[in-house]
């Protein structure tokens, strides 16, 4: 794969969610990211090339960054099962491709999702929140930067991970199960997700500095209250409307 | 002109978060429709960053938590962060302790809208099948295109109609509505940081 390829397969790769759809979920994005690869792979073999289209229809879904593994293996898939004449071998090779990327989407999803949704993300957001709270107090601009810092952090990481695994998935192959096996993700997120929550504790401490005390200790059963509650899994609107609801009924009774 | 000029710049943020909340989903999922992102620019662009920042802060952190996992929606804190702002800019501003609820709304109804898009987009996998067993490779950037324009036109609908139904209604209804009602939204508006931190804790609980 030329570099020249997998940036187009990268560009292309980052509208994998744009026709997301309750049927078919990413199909329409992973078919729009390979029509490059599979018009050079199949060149000059129409009924095969036709026959690769349709069978990337088919439903796919997996977390959107980890998806650009999955399209390098089948990048690779594909390539090996274009290189032989059509016959039975061919056929294992395309069924194998099927088996192999159905399998791979749905073990990357949880992996991705614990992975850049359930700690880089909220890690970046503890991040701004935390500078956005301790530099409140000086110009806005500050603050600000601050924010930009999850921008920066966030794409710098996830970016330069979607690429590399584009390169991986094509290197890897069928073997990307167990080569992601060597890698400490679970250590990696446990790290991102103790980081986010000292950010987080840094951001509290610097809103309860701000605040009088008798606010700050209203603040801190409603973090609590929020904690607990979010365990017992009550959504974090509902909260916030308890709060409105509460903060109405104390106005009427009087109490300020 | 002048009241024309005084919806232009709101119009015209509507416009702006249209494009920029396919970044939520669609189109890279480069962090940019995050509200923490989104509502100190917006808040900038309409020469209000501090709240900008303070409704981004909050809808944040409350939103933090809310994967999009499999095919789950969650409420789009994007549409509410930028419906909050835009309600604190319109020619009848809300007050901000009454806008992030009204936002939060607009995030709701946006995640409805989504929905149905999202089971009309099927057609497109569809003709997209049909055109290859007719042996024509589809044009797949008409039918990208389509889909990313169907969703930026619900998402400056949705924010339209705040802006223009649901500013001036809540406006009035702001301005007659109890004071226990005003309190309320008060509390509210003063405990969602709060409230937005332990929510962010909890996510962020490391398991062992």
């Amino acid at each position: 794969m030329t570099a020249g390829m997998q940036g187009r397969l990268f560009g292309r790769s980052l509208l994998m969610q744009a026709g997301w759809n309750f049927e078919r979920m990413q199909s329409l994005g992973l078919a729009f990211c390979l029509e490059p690869w599979l018009a050079r792979c199949w060149a000059g073999q129409n009924g095969a090339a036709r026959a690769a289209r349709l069978r990337h229809q088919e439903f796919f879904n997996t977390q959107p960054y980890m998806a650009s593994l999955v399209v390098g293996m089948v990048c690779a898939l594909e390539e090996e099962a274009a290189a032989v004449p059509a016959g039975e071998r061919r056929d294992q090779l395309v069924q194998r491709l099927k088996t192999l990327k159905t399998a791979a989407a749905s073990a990357l999803a949880g992996m991705g999702d614990a992975l850049f949704w359930g700690a880089l993300r909220p890690l970046c957001a503890g991040l701004a929140a935390a500078g956005a709270l301790v530099l409140w107090n000086r110009p806005v601009w500050a603050a600000v930067w601050a924010v930009g810092a999850y921008l920066v952090v966030y794409n710098a990481l996830a970016l330069a991970l979607r690429w590399r695994f584009l390169r991986l998935g094509y290197e890897w192959r069928d073997q990307i199960a167990a080569r992601l096996k060597e890698w400490p993700v679970q250590r990696v997120i446990r790290a991102l997700r103790l980081a986010g929550l000292i950010l987080v504790l840094a951001a509290a401490g610097a809103l309860l500095r701000a605040m009088p005390l008798a606010q700050g200790v209203i603040g801190l059963l409603a973090v609590t209250a929020a904690l607990l509650l979010r365990a017992a899994r009550v959504s974090a609107y509902r909260l916030y409307a308890a709060a409105v609801l509460v903060g109405s009924a104390a106005s009427w009774v009087g109490w300020r | 002109m002048i009241a024309l000029g005084g919806w232009l710049v709101p119009v015209g943020g509507a416009a702006l978060v249209a494009i920029l909340e396919l970044d939520a989903v669609q189109v890279g999922q480069f962090m940019i429709s995050r509200p923490l992102v989104l509502g100190p620019l917006l808040g900038l662009l309409f020469g209000a960053p501090r709240i900008g920042l303070a409704l981004g802060l909050c809808c944040e952190l409350l939103s933090l938590d809310d994967m999009p996992v499999g095919d789950r929606l969650p409420l789009n804190a994007a549409v509410a962060v930028a419906a909050a702002l835009l309600l604190t800019r319109c020619p009848r501003p809300l007050p901000v302790a009454a806008a992030l609820p009204a936002g939060l709304a607009a995030g709701w109804a946006h995640q409805r809208l989504e929905t149905a898009l999202r089971y009309r987009r099927q057609a497109l996998c569809g003709e997209a099948e049909s055109r290859l067993r007719e042996g024509v490779t589809p044009a797949w950037g008409c039918l990208m295109g389509r889909a990313l324009a169907e969703q930026a036109a619900a998402t400056f609908a949705v924010l339209l109609v705040c802006i223009c139904v649901a500013g001036p209604v809540l406006g009035g209804l702001c301005s007659r509505a109890p004071h226990g009602v005003l309190a309320g939204l008060d509390m509210g508006w003063k405990l969602s940081p709060w409230l937005g931190l332990g929510v962010a804790l909890y996510a962020l609980r490391v398991r062992t």
